[in-house]
């Protein structure tokens, strides 16, 4: 397991650094996000997607569950587990469909464990001890250039 | 002998006709999710002008998911009314026969997903391409084996995967020309046997479950 520690003092950091391990993701790829309200994972998750073509503004897809973007080479597939709750329900609503194609990044992973591959890219944000610093720990089955 | 010609196991779609080895139709389309818009409607096209052909030819796989049962569905039912023979071809031995003798022994490299490939190592075996075992690893796992030269549809993708591979790593395509040799060639291979006949996914997708890496889950019981 690689890992990988981040200390950002802006959401423009977080970013930075979401841009960065968006160029090396690839369809099939599953990036779980894991962290209390308002930690990062959705400026995260914008980050991912800028770099990866997608113009449109990202938004925690809370009540929608899934969203659905198409970036330049990948699909996005943004997915938020704070009210799926259950494994079941995100595995019947088709997850793995999207492997063949897709970049998937869930927010509020731990809620949902059995519905993601066991090869994915685990985050887990803190909030630091000022308004805007976060800690990014990120953890990788793979070596990434971050 | 004419030939229908169908090659879906990557994001290129192929559709060709060949007479005795000679190419008078061909089509190429390339895309995510083509493959369904564009097969029949081309295949279509393809025998209205040409008439009909004595046997199918397509690439049985490693490729994509998707694009192999479309091809082989398709195939099956064309094979099944007009009653004749499929010849499955491998797509890395596909790739093989396009490559220059000189470049062997080799691995071909088919990209998969995330960071894997399918591959397999080639020699030459009366001057014909033959190859070892095909396998499905990581980028960085394929990289460590050794040094022989890599051929591979996805020569971006893999030298972002791995750390310096310091060695020759080259494109390589599937073509529709290589796919119709092998079957020529390969004659003996054909198959009536429609209901036995399955895509070769080589990969195997057990879907093992994540658990939060030991850190995070003392985070979150704090």
């Amino acid at each position: 397991m690689f890992e990988y520690e981040f200390k950002t003092i802006s959401m423009h950091e977080t970013q930075k650094i979401a841009q960065k391990l968006g160029k090396q993701l690839f369809a099939g790829d599953v990036v779980a996000l894991v962290g209390d309200l308002g930690t990062g994972k959705t400026t995260f998750s914008q980050g991912v997607a800028k770099i990866m073509g997608i113009h449109e503004p990202i938004s925690s897809p809370t009540f929608t569950y899934i969203n659905e973007y198409l970036g330049e080479n990948f699909r996005l597939i943004h997915i938020d587990a704070y009210r799926i709750e259950k494994s079941e329900v995100l595995i019947k609503m088709g997850l793995s469909d999207y492997y063949e194609d897709s970049i998937i990044l869930i927010e509020w992973a731990n809620l949902v464990p059995d519905a993601i591959p066991e090869e994915a890219i685990s985050i887990l944000f803190t909030a630091g001890d000022s308004s805007s610093s976060r800690t990014l720990k990120i953890f990788s089955y793979r070596k990434l250039k971050l | 002998m004419k030939l229908l010609i169908l090659d879906t196991s990557t994001s290129l779609c192929g559709i060709a006709i060949t007479d005795n080895n000679t190419l008078i139709f061909e089509e190429e389309f390339i895309g995510r999710q083509i493959h369904i818009e564009v097969l029949a409607p081309t295949i279509k096209k393809a025998i209205q002008a040409h008439g009909n052909v004595d046997a199918i030819a397509l690439t049985i796989g490693p490729g994509s998911f998707n694009g192999l049962r479309i091809g082989l569905t398709t195939a099956k039912a064309l094979a099944f009314v007009y009653r004749i023979p499929i010849i499955p071809v491998p797509t890395l031995d596909a790739l093989a026969w396009q490559l220059d003798i000189s470049n062997f022994p080799c691995k071909i490299l088919l990209y998969s997903h995330r960071d894997y490939f399918h591959y397999a190592e080639y020699f030459l075996e009366e001057g014909s391409p033959k190859s070892l075992k095909t396998q499905f690893k990581s980028a960085s796992e394929i990289i460590e084996e050794d040094d022989l030269p890599i051929f591979t549809n996805e020569v971006e993708k893999l030298t972002l995967l791995v750390d310096n591979p310091v060695r020759m790593i080259e494109n390589v395509q599937p073509r529709i020309s290589s796919i119709a040799f092998w079957a020529y060639k390969n004659k003996a291979h054909a198959s009536t046997d429609y209901y036995t006949l399955e895509p070769v996914y080589n990969a195997v997708y057990v879907a093992k479950k994540w658990t939060p890496p030991a850190y995070i889950q003392t985070e979150l019981s704090k």
